[in-house]
């Protein structure tokens, strides 16, 4: 099995990892020694040899080297995605009923999920999941008022609907970084002043209108909370630091 | 990752996997998450597996379970996965290694404190490192055709000369040797377009 011609020259590769049997590794030896493209092929492959010696001095058994996942594994995987993600879907949904309980006094006062929301688990239970604050915005009718600060530069948008109770207030805040504590003033025309809510802003902040770090974080912040004043007796409502900056105003 | 599509050409077991995920199964199509699911193995079970095995022994059963509850912490944290730059490789590594200290410990059934050994920190970087290396290498051994890596296991990896892995094989020395050949070659393309230079 030694004479093969031309063939020769794929021996190289058995030659590199050191597994011809020892008379063909004598013959190829002479044949390496004038033939330059065997030379060069012989340089290219060495590399190799090292990687698969240290890749399979690694192996605690020889099954290692080959071993691949059951499809079994895979099977049991979407099994228990499935399982998971019904789980999930009820998980959700009690979080949905409890929250708009709290907010809107019951959830079906939440026109938008309908009894087939509740039973597919639709994008719209997951958005609502994921921030009822930003779902709220994006579904209230009424287009809001803005207000942007000339000193601050921070921006923000101000939605609201009657309640029975008073007002609820959603609102959509940028171009805002702290660190800081702040919150959200209801102030009513005779002066009186309620806080909606009240939140923290990190480093790399909210709604950054031009970032200078990646870690700026584009996405406005939404937030919402209620007041105990009707809609119409709201003059405006401001965004301050805990410790007393104003940041923006809104009107009503 | 952009190559680790690629991989399943040349597994049969992975090739089912890709066709279905693909959609020709209409469930499939439907649940994403499930799609989410078999990406994650598509792209990592077996490299993962690869690098797991090292850490226990080479205990084939204990190593797959790993892997598979490897892969489905990552499904629950796909939102955090997504928002990281670059590969989920480290994650996974550092994720797998922590299951199989817990469960080494677990399986001692002895308290905490005992068994809190050096493994209990953080690996160190180039244990990542190394841990990636080998994923890599085994994504490349996958991107070979069977039969190419059918010759670099029967010889190099089996310690075995061309003759005598022909004669396992059942197939002529001169086929296996040419056939080495050619592994080496696309072995090298391979570990090339994952930025390994050999
Ligand atoms: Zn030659």
């Amino acid at each position: 099995m030694t004479s093969h011609g031309q063939d020769q020259h794929v021996d190289v590769g058995a030659y590199v990892l050191g597994v011809l049997d020892d008379s063909d590794a004598v013959v190829f030896e002479e044949h390496l020694n004038s033939c330059a493209r065997c030379s060069q092929e012989f340089d290219s492959l060495v590399g190799l040899g090292s990687i698969l010696s240290e890749f399979s001095a690694s192996a605690p058994t020889a099954e290692t080297l080959t071993a691949r996942p059951s499809q079994g594994m895979l099977d049991r995987l979407v099994d228990e995605v499935a399982v998971k993600r019904r789980t999930q879907r009820q998980r959700r949904l009690y979080l949905v009923a409890a929250a708009a309980a709290l907010i809107v006094g019951g959830p079906l006062a939440v026109g938008t999920l309908s009894a087939s929301d509740v039973h597919g688990g639709s994008a719209e239970l997951a958005e609502f999941h994921k921030s009822p604050a930003k779902f709220f915005f994006d579904t209230m009718k009424e287009n809001g008022t803005s207000g942007t600060d000339p000193q601050t530069k921070v921006q923000a948008t101000v939605k609201t609907e009657p309640k029975d109770w008073g007002t609820h207030v959603v609102m959509q805040i940028g171009n805002v970084r702290g660190p800081f504590k702040c919150d959200l003033i209801a102030v009513s025309k005779n002066g009186e002043k309620q806080t909606v809510t009240t939140w923290t802003v990190g480093k790399w902040g909210y709604g950054i209108k031009k970032p200078t770090d990646p870690r700026d974080n584009k996405q406005p912040l939404y937030m919402h909370g209620g007041a105990a004043m009707s809609p119409q007796d709201i003059d405006h409502f401001e965004v301050n630091t805990l410790d007393g900056k104003h940041l923006v105003s809104v009107k009503a | 990752m952009r190559k680790d599509a690629a991989v399943t050409n040349d597994h049969p077991s992975r090739s089912r996997d890709s066709e279905s995920a693909a959609g020709s199964g209409p469930r499939h199509r439907a649940a994403p998450d499930e799609e989410l699911m078999r990406a994650l193995y598509r792209e990592h079970a077996g490299p993962l597996l690869a690098y797991v095995l090292r850490l226990v022994a080479g205990d084939r059963h204990r190593a797959e379970d790993v892997v598979q509850e490897t892969l489905l912490r990552a499904w629950k944290n796909v939102d955090q996965l997504n928002r990281a730059t670059g590969s989920i490789r480290p994650w996974l590594v550092t994720v797998a290694r922590r299951i199989v200290i817990d469960s080494h410990r677990s399986r001692l059934a002895r308290p905490k404190e005992v068994d809190a050994t050096p493994l209990e920190v953080m690996p160190a970087e180039d244990e990542i490192d190394k841990a990636l290396w080998l994923m890599t290498i085994t994504d490349a051994l996958d991107d070979l055709t069977d039969a190419h890596r059918e010759v670099l296991v029967a010889t190099y990896l089996k310690g075995r000369t061309v003759n005598e892995a022909a004669t396992a094989l059942g197939i002529p020395a001169g086929t296996v040797r040419s056939r080495i050949f050619y592994a080496l070659r696309s072995l090298k393309l391979a570990l090339e377009e994952r930025g390994v230079t050999a």
